[in-house]
């Protein structure tokens, strides 16, 4: 042992940095009651947005701005029918929507609604060649463009590539953000769980109608057992002195546990046509009468995706860029999660910035 | 399966030793806790390819789908006894509606197929008319300029005769 500093003794040393531990443990816990109010404080929504345009369920808000766009060609957000499109202006600092309302362009997001049973029978025809063709022709005429610049995110990006092969005469560019389009890889755990040998969507869709919200969670959240179930409630205990981070993480988990149905037809036809049978790819996914041929789509093309994506890995968007018509396509990756790459630090630094000047190069 | 518990325990044992010696012992429990979690997520993420994990989820969904679908009857069965409407009353009629709006949308396809073509007629009539026109107006114009000609032609006649 050493007689000169006591810190410089490991015994002294260990007992107080356990006596430190202790300390901000309990501060910890003491903090825990708090966060039943720091979770009535979780917003939805930074941005103010007026609903513009509604059909059904559907509503199409459209974003304020001070001043007039900058370019003449609106931009069109198309979100996944899983989840609550609130994540794109969920907090002022972590925006999608700010970068493209910022780099001049008069910005609308498509919000599903939740489904009911009555919504069980609408399939993926009614989706595209209805609401969307709706909202672009609404959008179109409201702007007086001839064309709309899309960007689809997750499910809404694999909507938004069909839906411009189908109709590539409406836009002008597209952008697509962790979007599945080749099924075949057995990278992420939902190809193989959906695989038909173990998966009869059939059988499902039949009993349940709708496909249910928290069976879509649970499948959601066994993507990464470990971290969501134990990493992530540990490292919150962590830090739950910091005000920001739980802000920040409470806003995170409200929208994670927002889920909604997916109406059952169009649950059947994506588990059905795309991960069973990978039609996209092979140029024969029906949409209502008509088939899908990816090489209709000739505009320029951005593909966003991250690296550690468990949802939709990089080897299920990257072939795209092969398979359309388009001259100009890019492909810009991150090393981020599938939430990550759309409000994580690193993408509203590095990635947004650079996408909305991608595509201010290419709009009116 | 064997191989894959047999490799975690092997990294879970490792991970107990896992800790920078001069770490302090909070430090050096946080370095094991994390070195362990990382082999549970990783015996997990390899446990959730295997057969026998998947044949365990498809036999547990069916039995749910059975369940539901036994509930469902019984549920229907009760509605039907005091002369309600149940929820696969409701799903036929909404399948009988999808199918007579298939229906009228497949005719308007098919009419509106018949209009296309019956312009594409009428646009090649128009323009099979515009052109007998013309021809018709240009056979006039040649026949008046002929007849027009004529005396010149005769003069010039005349004129090489002379």
């Amino acid at each position: 042992m050493s007689d000169g500093n006591p810190l410089e003794n490991p015994w002294l040393r260990a007992t107080q940095a356990m006596l430190a531990e202790s300390l901000a443990v309990w501060q910890r816990v003491g903090r825990l009651p708090m966060l039943g109010l720091q979770s009535q404080r979780v917003k939805k929504g930074a941005t103010p947005a007026a609903v513009v345009y509604d059909e059904d369920r559907m509503q199409l808000l459209r974003y304020e701005r001070e001043e007039p766009p900058r370019h003449k060609t609106p931009l069109v957000v198309v979100f996944a029918l899983i989840n609550r499109p609130y994540i794109l202006d969920i907090l002022p600092n972590k925006s999608v929507v700010r970068h493209f309302i910022r780099a001049g362009f008069d910005t609308y997001l498509i919000d599903w609604g939740v489904p009911t049973h009555a919504d069980r029978y609408l399939t993926l025809d009614d989706y595209l060649n209805g609401y969307l063709r709706n909202v672009v022709d609404f959008v179109r005429q409201r702007s007086g463009a001839e064309q709309v610049n899309l960007l689809g995110y997750c499910m809404g990006g694999t909507m938004s590539t069909m839906f411009t092969a189908l109709h590539q005469e409406c836009v002008k560019n597209l952008m697509l953000l962790a979007a599945g389009i080749d099924f075949s890889t057995r990278d992420g755990l939902l190809n193989i769980w959906t695989d038909k040998r173990y998966f009869d969507v059939d059988a499902f869709v039949d009993s349940f109608g709708n496909c249910p919200p928290e069976f879509l969670q649970a499948a959601f959240q066994l993507l990464k057992p470990v971290g969501n179930y134990i990493e992530k409630p540990l490292g919150l205990l962590e830090r739950l002195d910091d005000e920001q981070f739980v802000d920040e993480y409470l806003t995170m988990e409200a929208w994670l546990n927002d889920n909604i149905a997916v109406p059952g037809e169009v649950f059947r036809e994506f588990v059905k046509y795309l991960y069973q049978q990978n039609l996209l790819v092979k140029d024969q996914m029906p949409v209502g009468r008509r088939i899908v041929r990816l090489r209709k789509i000739t505009c320029p093309l951005l593909n966003l995706m991250a690296t550690k994506d468990d949802l939709v890995p990089c080897a299920q968007s990257e072939p795209l860029n092969d398979l359309v018509g388009s001259s100009d396509k890019r492909v810009m990756k991150l090393s981020a999660g599938h939430i990550g790459l759309a409000m994580g630090s690193r993408a509203q630094k590095e990635l947004w910035p650079n996408v909305a000047q991608w595509l201010a190069e290419r709009s009116d | 399966m064997l191989d894959l518990w047999t490799d975690f325990m092997t990294k879970l044992m490792a991970a107990s030793t896992a800790f920078t010696p001069t770490a302090t012992p909070p430090e050096a429990a946080r370095e094991i806790r994390s070195a362990s979690l990382r082999a549970w997520a990783e015996f997990w993420e390899r446990m959730m390819r295997t057969p026998e994990f998947l044949q365990s989820m498809q036999q547990s969904l069916a039995a749910n789908i059975d369940l539901r679908k036994q509930f469902s009857d019984l549920m229907g069965q009760v509605q039907h006894e005091f002369q309600g409407v149940s929820r696969q009353d409701m799903d036929q009629l909404m399948r009988a509606l999808r199918r007579v709006e298939h229906r009228i949308s497949d005719g308007i396809d098919r009419i509106g197929d018949r209009v296309d073509e019956l312009h594409r007629r009428m646009d090649a009539l128009e323009v099979r008319r515009e052109s007998d026109d013309s021809n018709h107006d240009e056979h006039g114009r040649r026949s008046g300029e002929a007849a027009s000609d004529q005396p010149r032609r005769r003069s010039h006649k005349r004129r090489s005769k002379e």
